[in-house]
């Protein structure tokens, strides 16, 4: 499989300023080392909880954010080597002449606050179509109104205020923006947490389709394990700046690694009546990512740490084909899971 | 926390109802023209069960809550129908219609006897004020005059070792306030500076009262917590202190809006676990307001489905999620994404109607894959279909006294 991007070590701090100078105090450790590579044509799930950091390595992924650390490859249309370029140190003005730019493109969460008020759809479309290539007049309405036709869409809705539309409408909107500029890549921010159940559902099969027309590549940010399970081949799992497991979806929610992973799969309610299960329920909140833990970050709220976890932080190392998780205890974990909480788990 | 109403509980098997809404009409008037938000509600929640109450934002499922306290905010009006609750023994036959009661009567009831959980604790909490303060607020006004008494039974009692005249003066004080807690010479000394202080025991107890409430819904140092302010506290944490507050007098039901909606999946198990555990030993009974079918599958005994202002189905949760007979229930049920899942996910075309103008006749019809001609002209009436399953629907219409279809 060609890759299209690879994250190494990335990291993204955001300075806290403070004292009589103004000078940085501390730093918000969003992203605290990163490494993830995504395969042309996948949807990757990006699943954790908030404030984990989730929305930080999309938006840093396609340069919307500077890095604070690491770098960013980027694999052109043929996927050797020679194309590979590191898009975390490259200067915005050259990203944008290269195209690539215009290749990386964002759906971002709340579709309410993503859309100009005060611009018509038809320029909201057009803004960044214009960006990229010289389009005017009759060539350009054609182009917007195939695009609202791909997300379902019509011609009526060209001059209207986004305002005027339902919750789901004004997201096709947004996704039909996204995909304005012919991307390779998009960044999906919670496309669904801000619509209803019926509404949901629309959306998430519109995506599906588009990736098969398009040819698109995704990274979907989300908290809902199960609308993951519904549309990512692979999902990685993040908590505090760090991932903790990797694999791919059916695997994850089969054999699940991580303490963590175990937790957020056992919290999900699930409609079904039939299906009762025990929770895990893990006591305490997320800590603070100003002062992360130390060791395994995860330590804290670990119904099985051990000594070692305070001390030593676990790197992301390899259980099966594609599996990678970042646990000391990552052989037993399973059979501890059992032992404390039955098999009625899942 | 002492059980108020032990006696209820244990009634709960016999099902007896606690609250019964008789075809509740809500409307707003906006600019646009009058929003039809409820469309006669009628809704039985029997003691000791908890009571879901499900549908997509704008359906109505937080108006029914707020009409039920009358809380419904401008330009809402409640237009009709009745709200009967029946909380304690002496009404236990008749029951009290809400709608006709004062204000003052509703005043006394919310918090104390029906409580809210609300759906956004930022919002809920008031950011100037501590958070024992906030706590302490509904016992200083519920629970006034039994906090005086025990004030008083303390201050006689050999124990207390006040300065010997304060002693008898606030004796004396809290005498009055026992007898007569609106008295006039307590309200005239409440404006003096010096004179306020008389309340200081009172304070000293609810707060006291504060602690105790929020360390029993597992907030740790629950002693440190109370003097804080909600800005620094966590989601979790807030919702949480929404919760006490909430349950601070023992509630006979206790209204939870979308108590876990905006709260990660982690922290909702933990809340989740919390209100079952609640409900085990505090509360009689929830009504439970959601979108997620999830919580409701976990945490609910009975279900109302809710679509743009009407009740379209009720059922025990194991009815409805086993033999969903609404459309618009089957069709919910099956856009959301399940762990064991294959193929791609139906969804419901079309959007929620406005409420404004709603659709002639049933208001799912223009969505619905089985509408047929009667839909789009007449209202379906509730009708019993089973074992206490009712649902709205023109495809179980009776003909000739038996079922077209079921």
């Amino acid at each position: 499989m060609e890759k299209i991007l690879e994250l190494r070590r990335l990291k993204k701090h955001y300075p806290i300023i403070g004292g009589v100078l103004r000078r940085e105090v501390n730093a918000v450790k969003a992203v605290d080392g990163v490494d993830l590579d995504i395969y042309r044509g996948e949807c990757l799930g990006l699943v954790g909880e908030s404030g984990c950091g989730k929305t930080t390595v999309g938006k840093t992924m396609i340069r919307l954010y500077h890095p604070t650390h690491g770098s960013i490859y980027y694999y052109g249309k043929n996927g050797d080597a020679a194309e590979r370029l590191d898009i975390g140190s490259t200067k915005r003005s050259t990203l944008k002449n290269l195209g690539i730019r215009g290749r990386l493109q964002m759906v971002f969460q709340d579709p309410t606050t993503s859309l100009d008020p005060r611009m018509l759809i038809k320029r909201i479309i057009a803004e960044p179509i214009r960006e990229q290539v010289n389009l005017t007049g009759r060539g350009l309405e054609d182009r917007i109104v195939r695009l609202l036709e791909l997300v379902g869409l019509s011609r009526d809705h060209l001059l209207r205020y986004p305002h005027e539309f339902s919750g789901g409408q004004r997201q096709r909107i947004a996704v039909a923006r996204a995909i304005a500029t012919d991307p390779e890549f998009v960044v999906l921010d919670e496309p669904t947490s801000a619509l209803d159940v019926s509404v949901q559902s629309q959306i998430l099969n519109l995506l599906k389709s588009l990736q098969q027309r398009l040819n698109l590549t995704y990274l979907f940010v989300t908290h809902h394990l199960l609308v993951v399970k519904y549309i990512s081949e692979r999902t990685a799992v993040m908590y505090l700046g760090k991932i903790v497991e990797i694999a791919p979806t059916a695997d994850l929610f089969s054999r699940a690694v991580h303490p963590y992973t175990h937790a957020l799969l056992s919290g999900i309610p699930i409609p079904d009546v039939e299906h009762k299960p025990r929770r895990i329920v893990l006591s305490g909140d997320v800590p603070s990512p100003v002062n992360p833990p130390q060791g395994c970050r995860f330590h804290p709220r670990c119904p099985f740490a051990t000594e070692r976890c305070q001390n030593e932080a676990p790197s992301l190392e390899e259980v099966d084909t594609g599996h990678r998780a970042a646990c000391h205890r990552k052989w037993e974990v399973e059979e501890l899971v059992r032992e404390k909480f039955g098999d009625q788990i899942r | 926390m002492i059980p108020k109403y032990a006696v209820d509980r244990g009634r709960a098997d016999t099902m007896a109802t606690l609250l019964k809404t008789v075809d509740l009409v809500t409307n707003f008037y906006t600019y646009e023209g009058v929003v039809k938000a409820l469309n006669r509600i009628s809704l039985v929640v029997d003691h000791g069960t908890t009571f879901g109450l499900v549908g997509e934002s704008g359906c109505g499922k937080s108006v029914t809550a707020r009409s039920v306290l009358r809380i419904v905010q401008e330009p809402g009006r409640i237009e009709g129908g009745k709200v009967v609750v029946y909380l304690d023994e002496k009404n236990r036959e008749t029951g009290v219609d809400l709608l006709e009661q004062s204000e003052g009567y509703m005043e006394a009831l919310r918090g104390d006897q029906i409580s809210m959980i609300f759906q956004e604790p930022n919002a809920a909490l008031n950011p100037t004020m501590s958070i024992g303060d906030q706590v302490s607020e509904s016992y200083l006004f519920h629970q006034r005059q039994e906090m005086n008494a025990k004030i008083l039974e303390d201050l006689c009692s050999p124990a207390c070792r006040a300065f010997y005249p304060l002693k008898k003066v606030q004796q004396a004080l809290y005498r009055v306030a026992v007898r007569d807690p609106d008295a006039l010479g307590l309200k005239i000394l409440d404006r003096i500076p010096l004179g306020k202080l008389w309340q200081k025991r009172l304070k000293r107890e609810a707060k006291r009262r504060s602690i105790d409430i929020v360390g029993k819904l597992g907030i740790p140092h629950p002693e440190r917590i109370v003097e804080q302010y909600p800005h620094s506290l966590s989601g979790g944490m807030k919702q949480r202190i929404v919760i006490a507050i909430a349950l601070a007098c023992s509630p006979v039901l206790l209204i939870a809006d979308e108590a876990t909606s905006n709260l990660d999946v982690t922290i909702q198990a933990q809340i989740l676990e919390l209100l079952r555990q609640l409900k085990h030993e505090v509360i009689s009974s929830i009504l439970l307001i959601t979108h997620d079918l999830g919580i409701v599958a976990e945490t609910c005994d009975r279900v109302a489905v809710m679509y743009a202002g009407n009740l379209v189905e009720v059922a025990d949760v194991n009815d409805l999620f086993k033999k969903p007979l609404h459309p618009y229930t089957q069709a919910l049920l099956e856009a959301v994404p399940k762990f064991s899942m294959e193929g791609t996910l139906k969804s419901i075309e079309g959007n929620v109607p406005n409420l404004v103008t709603p659709p002639p006749g049933c208001r799912f019809h223009p969505r619905c894959p089985h509408a047929m001609e009667v839909c789009t002209r007449r209202f379906p009436e509730m009708i019993e279909i089973g074992r206490n399953h009712r649902v709205a629907c023109h495809l179980f219409e009776r003909v000739d006294g038996k079922n077209s279809r079921a």
